[in-house]
């Protein structure tokens, strides 16, 4: 408690810390050490903008996690993955297929057939404006992806004696329909054929997997090829 | 592993229980009662109102003149008689 | 005492009131208890605060220049930026916080600070384990683990050392006169149990007994924000709290609402860091709820800076004439500057541009420096000269170290958060090259910015020479002034 002597009385609308206070009441209650009822600020109306803003926010923060959760699934690492159903499926994304096909092609054709598609004179042949690719059909140009062709081999007019890499056990049938299906559609080339499904890659897949262990196909053998694979 | 269990209860139960604790004593303390009093407890009887402490060496401080302030309410401990 | 200035007068003039002079006796024993350990804490945080920006200057230039001094093992980028890390951190930091802290705490609590030689022999302790840390980076011998490099042999000595601060600090507390606890005690009591809590997890997860895989860098980067958000940002918000009413003599805008935020901030706040792995390999929820929380510490944000500007309007004046604070206002404006960027950072939309870019570090250091250091630059200024009843000896020293320190940070900050905008913008961009000999690429669209920091600090190093200056002076007119009353009670004595 402070010394009775001192002033109650001066002025507290001078001072700024008494700011809001009816005169008086603070002198009142610091003088009653039995006063317990604070009047003042403990007692004003929390602010509705504060109200307004905090509800805002948790409002925003339930959406949120809800919405990016992915379910709290810790196998979930797709925010987009909406709700429980999804999220225990774990059902992988469905991609595009000439992004996907574009990607293979970056890691695994351009070293040869180079990131233009145009090869390289005498070594590889070129996948741009190439007649192998661009047949009506892709029964051939998926037996060569799966399994690989032999030289010598000609393209374009150019005759190019090579042997190709066989990606049969490095690539699944949605990435090889994606490979073909970029190469056969790439417009920047020129290339303006039919896309490829996985079901026609699995279908050859399966129908050649005898014939794989012999390596790779020679050209005669696939020139004996129909165009389009008949329907089995 | 088991380095992840002691996280877990750790977690889950001693933190926020600590947390609940604290905020329990702080409530029986009456931290949050009295508020415009303890804002004003840094503050001592006699300092001036309104006027800073603290200038650059040699400088002057607020030249408007410090106008007197009711006492501060708030109970100050006294030393100890020695 | 002759070098006393008007502020310190104030403070010893000669009341008519018995009870007053009493209380301003109490006052000055609290700081003279304070005076052995603070000049030895801050002593300590100055050395290594040039130390840590040498080394920072180091890593600064090797980041565009990078043949300089490449051939020397121990001054290799990879070791010195971590030494600048930990040194400032560790050093400076952790330093300047603990003794702000304990005085602080004095002060509120109005109690001495009893047993300084306690905290004399942690401060030693912690110096040593700061030493042992930084040398044993710079030789090769870091954990790698960002802002947990210093070895498993070196961290023990930091532990006993805080255990002795903490328990210190603490006990202070337990025996404080003062019935009200003001917010800046809630702030420091629970940055003093929060700190050990986070070092001790991610000393434990990581180097001890090691989690496996990419838990290893969620614990990371939950230690790496936690211990600015949970350590030293309530740290400097206690500060700020404390010294912008009393520095103007006017009690804080709305104390309600600073519950508010001490607890909004307890909640949140160590929910947060995994932001920082937006894109990773991690669970989408464990991304998302740190996210959540990010956007939360908008309460706490708002409610401090409520509190500290409003506080501070219609006072702006009072910035031309004290220099404390100049820097808590510079520091609490980088506050809520920082944390509304940080906030838009965690966004995953931002985050996927942003993140592993110089933006980031420009971040970190508009936490770390430009709001917390400022503070701590501010708290030095008002604690010296109480503590030891001498004035600052130069105006113009204090003027040149704001002015320096202030643009550099600036000039670090935003220019960089700009660079490291373009880089995300450019390295998300297939199209533009990382390195490239002819076309523009990632590394020649950063280069401008890289070297306007490399400037930034060599200004920000000319303010920190300034303060250190400055400290020394003081404390030699300390030494001279308790020399001239000495003689001059052994004289009476004649």
């Amino acid at each position: 408690m402070n010394s009775p002597t001192s002033t109650p009385s001066s002025s507290p609308g001078n001072d700024p810390r008494s700011r809001g206070r009816p005169a008086g009441v603070k002198d009142l209650a610091a003088r009653d050490p039995l006063e317990h009822v604070e009047p003042g600020e403990s007692q004003r109306p929390i602010s509705l903008m504060l109200v307004i803003f905090l509800a805002t926010l948790f409002s925003w923060a339930g959406y949120y996690a809800h919405r990016y959760g992915g379910g709290y699934e810790p196998l979930i690492y797709n925010e987009n993955a909406y709700g429980l159903a999804a999220a225990k499926t774990n059902a992988a994304e469905k991609l595009d297929p000439y992004a996907l096909g574009q990607r293979v092609f970056g890691n695994t054709c351009a070293r040869c057939h180079q990131p233009d598609g145009l090869g390289l004179p005498g070594q590889y042949p070129p996948l741009a404006g190439s007649e192998w690719v661009l047949a009506p059909g892709p029964a051939r140009m998926i037996r060569i992806v799966l399994d690989a062709v032999q030289g010598p081999i000609p393209v374009k007019g150019a005759t190019f004696d090579n042997v190709m890499t066989p990606w049969r056990d490095t690539l699944n049938d949605e990435q090889i329909a994606a490979v073909i299906t970029f190469v056969r559609t790439q417009k920047e080339w020129g290339n303006t054929a039919s896309p490829v499904t996985p079901e026609e890659v699995a279908a050859i897949r399966a129908k050649t997997k005898a014939r794989s262990a012999a390596g790779p196909w020679t050209v005669a053998e696939l020139q004996a090829l129909p165009d389009q694979e008949p329907n089995p | 592993m088991s380095v992840l269990w002691i996280l877990f209860v750790c977690s889950l139960v001693v933190l926020p229980g600590i947390a609940l604790l604290a905020f329990r004593w702080a409530m029986r303390q009456g931290e949050f009662r009295h508020l415009e009093k303890t804002a004003l407890s840094i503050f001592d009887d006699d300092e001036p109102v309104g006027q800073t402490t603290d200038c650059f060496p040699g400088g002057q401080r607020g030249k408007k003149p410090a106008p007197t302030r009711p006492p501060n309410p708030i109970s100050r401990p006294r030393l100890p008689e020695a | 005492m002759n070098a006393a200035s008007p502020s310190i007068l104030a403070a010893l003039s000669p009341s008519d009131n018995e009870e007053l002079a009493q209380r301003r006796a109490v006052l000055a024993e609290i700081d003279a208890s304070c005076r052995g350990p603070l000049l030895f804490l801050f002593s300590g945080s100055i050395i290594w605060l040039l130390v840590g920006t040498v080394f920072a200057l180091l890593a600064s230039l090797k980041l565009h220049n990078p043949e300089y001094l490449a051939n020397y093992s121990w001054l290799t980028f990879g070791r010195v930026r971590p030494a600048h890390l930990n040194a400032v951190i560790y050093g400076f930091a952790s330093e300047a916080a603990i003794g702000v802290t304990l005085w602080l705490m004095c002060r509120l609590c109005r109690t001495p600070l009893l047993f300084g030689w306690i905290i004399n022999a942690a401060g030693v302790f912690w110096n040593l384990g700061v030493t042992i840390g930084v040398v044993a980076i710079l030789a090769g011998d870091s954990t790698g683990i960002e802002w947990l490099e210093i070895p498993p042999y070196a961290t023990p000595i930091l532990f006993v050392s805080y255990a002795l601060i903490a328990v210190w600090g603490v006990i202070t507390f337990r025996f404080r006169r003062e019935k009200h606890l003001y917010v800046s005690q809630w702030y420091l009591l629970a940055a003093l149990f929060w700190f050990p809590w986070i070092y001790s997890a991610a000393q434990i997860l990581l180097v001890l007994d090691p989690v496996r895989g990419t838990v290893q860098a969620a614990v990371n980067w939950w230690f790496a924000h936690n211990v600015l958000g949970l350590w030293f940002t309530p740290i400097g918000l206690a500060s700020i709290y404390y010294f912008i009413p009393k520095v103007l003599g006017k009690p804080v805008y709305n104390y309600s609402l600073s519950v508010l935020g001490f607890w909004s901030l307890a909640l949140f706040y160590n929910w947060n860091g995994m932001h920082h792995l937006v894109g990773g390999p991690m669970p989408a929820w464990l991304i998302t709820v740190s996210i959540v929380a990010s956007v939360m510490m908008t309460i706490p944000v708002i409610t401090v800076g409520i509190n500290h500007h409003l506080t501070m309007w219609g006072s702006f004046r009072e910035l031309k004439t004290s220099p404390v604070l100049r820097f808590m206002v510079f520091g609490g404006m980088s506050y809520t500057l920082t944390s509304l960027h940080g906030i838009a950072l965690a966004l995953r939309s931002v985050s996927e541009v942003t993140h592993f870019t110089h933006s980031t570090i420009a971040h970190s250091h508009q936490g770390m420096y430009a709001f917390f250091t400022m503070v701590m630059f501010g708290a030095i200024y008002y604690i010296m000269p109480r503590v030891l009843q001498v004035d600052w000896p130069s105006a113009r020293l204090i003027r040149v170290h704001f002015w320096a320190v202030a643009i550099g940070i600036l000039l670090y900050v935003f220019p960089l958060i700009v660079g490291g905008t373009l880089e995300g913008m450019a390295m998300t961009n297939p199209d533009v090259p990382f390195v490239d000999a002819v076309k523009p690429s990632v590394v020649s669209l950063t280069l401008p910015y890289l070297k306007t920091r490399s400037y930034s600090g060599m200004l920000i190093f000319l303010g920190h020479l300034a303060f250190a200056i400055s400290f020394g002076w003081i404390v030699l007119r300390w030494a001279q002034a308790g020399r001239l009353a000495r003689l001059k009670t052994s004289l009476a004595r004649v």
